[in-house]
């Protein structure tokens, strides 16, 4: 993404801040310490999950550069100076925060079961790019001669380009071989991707210290005469202007002459299904202000279909599936337990309930989560959903006696110029306006999803507690929403997901546009 | 000018011939602005023309794609300066990704242009901002003006082009 580059910025600024670091004046240590602190707390504000991968990307360049040089009053000062900014960023609250907010996904939770398989392409774009590997080679051969050729804080940037190299392959290695394990840290293809320019600007600094140490063999005066001095010194300004319109002057050339094939074949335009998107920004579109109408669920999650949601969320129709890395663990734990959906399938970065293993379970906790209409497409029905999610749906549209919307399918789909989605639409979606009737308690997050899935019937105009949890936090507690025997999250930030769902003031909650009532499993 | 262009292009204890960059003066601060403002921005005018000339690179593929329904989602429904919120439009009531679309300058973008134009210049800010961090990185480093802004340039290129071009890096897309 393109504004990870902004989050990424502030480390590589910190760390030359800190290599600048030295004993000397307390004046020069606060005003660095407090400028390494501004760039870590401004990459956390601008992206807090991106930094953490810049952050634990970093750390190991961070570590060499404090221990370089070696003396112990600046490496004493440059570690204090690091410490203090940690420090701080546990006194502000943001360490808490990103602890919080990291722990308050299902990637962490349930990592044994969502972790992706150990596929030596999500190690480094070494094994999937065939250039990869040349620019190790060139960043080897630029370290090497830095090694050789330079001196003081430039010889540093060297050693800490090629030391964190050297980490990152050991990180590769361990990734692909221990595939038994469950890995919390970043990928290291996302780590990789994060030290690149460390890699290139070191390599870089390398080779300016071998061109250098040539010139100044190449310089003595016997070899040029004094008019020849003469000339390159007043003709330095000029050179170097001229030097760093060469890259911008090479981009430009080949953007004039490109093949023509080129200009779109990058192009993946935004996928075109008028009838379709006019359907649902009519109907359940999201505005400031305006009450929740209800959310689109489709069929099944393949890439076209995330191009046709893409294009829904960018018109402000919500959708019940997510893709994102903030996948709650409760609906995680919803989607296993009580739909009983093989999570694995969308990995850690996605919710999509479907309508297989259990169908009568699925349509009916569907209204309760706020499930207005279900679409089926047509597709490539590689795990035999299609016929069964039609069932579903026309089971659900005839309960509520709405007609079946036929409307015409992207070409983006492949699957034809005459394909087409059916929109089934349910009877009573909770758009905020469920009321809780009965809070059961329940020991286990098991327990709580097998009452989930146990039909009930409870009277609709029943319409306030019998029995509440006098539990503060309410960690044991489930409620039932009326008729349909089975309950959902509430939105909330995970402070306030415990306070304002389990509460005994719970349907306030559900009347304040929460989409489904609250059910909470032990956190 | 020359004299400082002398000093800062050899700069970083050569040899008693030069002395080093860490010791500016106007002239010579005046110089590498110069010079590291006419690269950053020259590299900025480069990448605007090729986003013209080839389309389509920037927040490409379903991520890209997301991510640009995000931006504008927080817009939309964000309050001011706000980037923790609640997810409108995904999920059962879970946060919209943090990322905070009121200080980090790439985003500001998709508040003014049509998102395809956005992204384009979405792109040539990042790659601006990017290559000013190495670029400080690398002074910071006592490397000199010219191989830092040079370094500078290669390390945003080549992050911002690879993925599309030698399908290395995501970094950028």
């Amino acid at each position: 993404m393109v504004g990870n580059a902004v989050v990424y910025a502030p480390y590589m600024i910190a760390l030359g801040l800190l290599a600048r670091l030295e004993p000397g004046s307390w004046r020069r240590f606060g005003l660095i310490t407090a400028g390494i602190f501004a760039l870590l707390f401004y990459s956390l504000c601008c992206d807090l999950l991106w930094s953490v991968v810049g952050a634990a990307a970093w750390a190991p360049p961070f570590a060499i550069v404090a221990f370089s040089p070696m003396r112990p009053m600046g490496v004493l000062i440059r570690w204090a100076a690091l410490g203090c900014c940690l420090l701080l960023l546990g006194i502000i609250g943001a360490a808490e925060y990103i602890f919080t907010l990291v722990q308050y996904t299902m990637r962490v939770q349930f990592l044994a079961v969502v972790d992706r398989s150990r596929l030596p392409e999500f190690a480094s774009a070494l094994f999937f790019s065939p250039y990869m590997k040349y620019l190790y080679l060139v960043w080897a051969l630029g370290w090497l001669l830095g090694l050789l050729t330079l001196r003081g804080r430039a010889r540093v940037l060297v050693v800490a380009g090629m030391m964190t190299c050297g980490i990152l392959l050991a990180e590769i290695l361990l990734y692909l071989l221990l595939r038994d394990g469950s890995w919390l840290p970043p990928r290291p293809m996302y780590v990789e991707q994060s030290l690149f320019p460390l890699f290139l600007v070191s390599a870089a600094t390398g080779y300016w210290g071998a061109l250098r140490a040539a010139a100044a063999t190449l310089r003595p005066s016997h070899l040029m005469g004094a008019r020849s001095w003469y000339f390159w010194y007043k003709a330095k300004p000029a050179a170097a202007f001229i030097v760093v319109a060469l890259v911008p002057a090479a981009v430009v050339y080949y953007a004039v002459s490109r093949p023509l094939y080129i200009a779109d074949l990058y192009n993946e335009p935004w996928p075109k299904e008028s009838e379709f998107e006019q359907f649902f920004v009519d109907e359940i579109s999201q505005a400031v202000g305006q009450p929740f109408r209800g959310a689109v669920l489709f069929d099944f999650h393949d890439y076209p279909r995330q191009l046709t949601v893409d294009n829904l969320w960018l018109r402000s129709v919500p959708t019940i599936s997510q893709y994102g890395q903030l996948v709650t663990p409760q609906s995680t734990y919803f989607n296993a337990a009580v739909l009983k959906n093989d999570i694995r399938l969308m990995g850690p970065n996605g919710f999509m309930p479907l309508v297989n293993p259990s169908p009568e379970v699925f349509s009916r906790v569907l209204p309760v989560r706020g499930t207005r209409y279900f679409v089926v497409g047509d597709h490539i029905d590689r795990f035999n959903l299609v016929s069964l999610a039609h069932q579903v749906g026309q089971s659900l549209a005839n309960q509520s006696a709405r007609p079946i919307m036929v409307l015409p399918q992207g070409l983006h789909h492949n699957v034809g110029p005459n394909s087409v989605w059916h929109v089934y639409e349910l009877s009573a979606p909770n758009v905020g306006n469920y009321s809780p009737t009965e809070v059961l308690v329940a020991e286990t997050g098991a327990q709580a999803a097998e009452m989930m899935i146990q039909p009930v019937s409870i009277s609709p105009d029943k319409s306030c507690f019998q029995r509440r949890s006098t539990n503060r936090w309410c960690r044991r507690a489930t409620s039932k929403c009326p008729g349909f025997g089975a309950v959902c999250m509430c939105p909330g930030r995970p402070t306030e997901l415990l306070s304002s769902c389990c509460l005994s003031n719970s349907r306030i909650a559900c009347a304040h546009g929460a989409k489904a009532f609250a059910w909470c499993v032990p956190i | 000018m020359q004299e400082a262009a002398s000093k800062l292009a050899h700069a970083g204890g050569w040899s008693e011939f030069v002395r080093p960059a860490t010791e500016p003066t106007r002239t010579a601060l005046l110089f590498e602005i110069g010079v590291v403002g006419f690269a950053i921005l020259g590299m900025v005018a480069a990448e605007l023309i090729l986003a013209g000339a080839i389309h389509g690179t920037n927040f490409a593929g379903g991520d890209g794609k997301m991510a640009q329904a995000v931006i504008l989602a927080a817009y939309k429904f964000g309050g001011l300066f706000q980037f923790n919120n609640i997810n409108p439009l995904q999920g059962l009531g879970s946060q919209l990704l943090p990322i905070n679309v009121w200080i980090n300058p790439t985003y500001w973008p998709f508040a003014i242009f049509d998102k395809a134009q956005a992204a384009d210049a979405s792109a040539a800010i990042a790659l601006g901002v990017f290559a000013f961090a190495c670029y400080v990185m690398a002074r910071c480093f006592d490397v000199a003006i010219l191989p830092s802004a040079i370094a500078a340039q290669s390390a945003s290129y080549c992050l911002r082009r690879s993925y599309s071009y030698c399908s290395c890096l995501r970094y950028f897309r």
